[in-house]
């Protein structure tokens, strides 16, 4: 039998649902809590509750947001000629960590994958489609992950929204920046050969 | 104790935030799960080395107390990169990992499954005409797994029933020089149907959808 009062093993189990959290971690974080200035505790709790409640997705490009549509897609600064498709919400910003995409988003949620039943119709392709028609889209970049599904959404994609006037380019892959041939392995080597590029392009 | 395979892997999922759950088929050990620890991190040994469809040499340590063993190194011999190229064939590949994997039993030997499916793999990459290539792939899995019909007593018209017998015997690659009636390659799909829901309980998923469309012949 557990030594610990009940409200401490359910407070436990609920933080071992979270993500990157283990048993360990639970438990020192729900000992923690339980010994802590009970003001703090609230101010957790409430700030986890407005969280939940205020953050949704944009309606229009499928990021996090608390006002939709969000603060990317009503920016008038932000190049609405060209757009970034990705996978999931949070990949919206790691695009914009380095800070140099200056477009737009559309979050796919999720790729094809037929071993688990994810078709064309779970994604929000319909509704990119009717971006198309309503924005003044000349590029779209792909950006999606480079596994098999990954791939193969890709291309599904490419082939899709295909249309006079629209260009459809990819995320780069290969070598990662300021490392040696010698540290890449053979299949990353095999992709960054066939991506190469011509050089006049970086003049 | 440290064993060695070659496998395909046919399924892979996050088990947690760096390690991955990949299941192969190989034809000694059959079905296997494996983890792959710290697979998910960018600099990962096995990063790059595990996707769908990979054949591979891979060693693994075996539990002693789960069906979960434990991966310690790959090398990737074929990628099959043509799957990346069209949703049509990767959902095709997928479904029959999906009747494999709803007909066979986790480490068990597989003998005649993995060359079957290794084979299947390549006819797709030679751009083989689909639907035909994935009905032999179901007869011929069941006649592996002592599953198959008997088509000399079955319910198929003569011209059906000798498509079926073609389907089922002889090289799988040859069959991308087959060009059968399209009346006849119907007859055995809704014949290997009803066969399917009878013997499984249920249609695999994918069923319809991987022969739904023949997709364009590509180079590979």
């Amino acid at each position: 039998m557990s030594a610990l009062p009940a409200a401490i093993v359910a407070l436990i189990a609920s933080l071992r649902s979270l993500p990157g959290i283990g048993p360990r971690s639970a438990e020192r974080i729900a000992l923690h809590l339980v010994q802590a200035d009970p003001h703090a505790v609230e101010q957790l709790a409430r700030h986890l509750t407005e969280a939940r409640a205020r953050v949704q997705l944009c309606a229009t490009c499928g990021a996090l947001t608390e006002t939709s549509p969000c603060g990317t897609c009503s920016d008038p600064r932000r190049d609405a000629t060209f757009l970034c498709v990705v996978e999931r919400p949070t990949d919206t910003l790691v695009i914009e960590k380095p800070g140099t995409f200056r477009g737009r988003y559309h979050v796919l949620g999720g790729k094809l994958s037929p071993l688990n039943g994810i078709e064309p119709e779970d994604l929000r392709i319909r509704e990119l489609e009717e971006r198309l028609t309503r924005e003044p889209v000349k590029e779209i970049l792909i950006a999606l992950g480079t596994d098999v599904e990954g791939d193969a959404t890709s291309f599904y994609l490419a082939r899709r929204l295909a249309r006079p006037g629209l260009k459809i380019s990819r995320i780069a892959h290969g070598l990662p920046a300021g490392a040696g041939l010698d540290f890449a392995d053979e299949l990353t080597l095999s992709r960054a050969l066939e991506g190469r590029r011509d050089m006049k392009q970086d003049e | 104790m440290i064993e060695n395979a070659t496998g395909l892997i046919v399924r892979t999922r996050p088990l947690t935030e760096t390690s991955l759950i990949v299941q192969w088929l190989t034809a000694e050990q059959g079905r296997i799960a494996t983890v792959a620890k710290g697979a998910r991190r960018s600099k990962s040994a096995f990063q790059g080395k595990l996707d769908l469809f990979y054949l591979a040499e891979l060693s693994f340590s075996r539990s002693r107390h789960s069906e979960l063993h434990s991966l310690r190194e790959v090398r990737v011999i074929e990628t099959f990169s043509f799957l990346r190229k069209g949703i049509e064939r990767l959902r095709q590949a997928c479904y029959c990992a999906t009747l494999v994997e709803q007909t066979t039993e986790s480490d068990t030997p597989l003998p005649g499954v993995f060359p079957l499916m290794q084979e299947y793999l390549m006819a797709l990459a030679q751009g083989a005409s689909n639907v035909h290539l994935l009905l032999a792939f179901e007869l011929r899995l069941l006649n592996q797994l002592g599953m198959g019909p008997n088509l000399d007593d079955c319910r198929l018209l003569p011209a059906d029933r000798e498509l079926a017998h073609r389907l089922a015997t002889g090289g799988l690659l040859t069959l991308s020089e087959l060009q059968p009636d399209p009346e006849s390659v119907r007859a055995v799909k809704r014949f290997l149907h009803g066969f399917l829901i009878y013997h499984l309980g249920r249609l695999p998923r994918g069923r319809e959808a991987a022969l739904a469309t023949d997709p364009p012949r590509c180079s590979g």
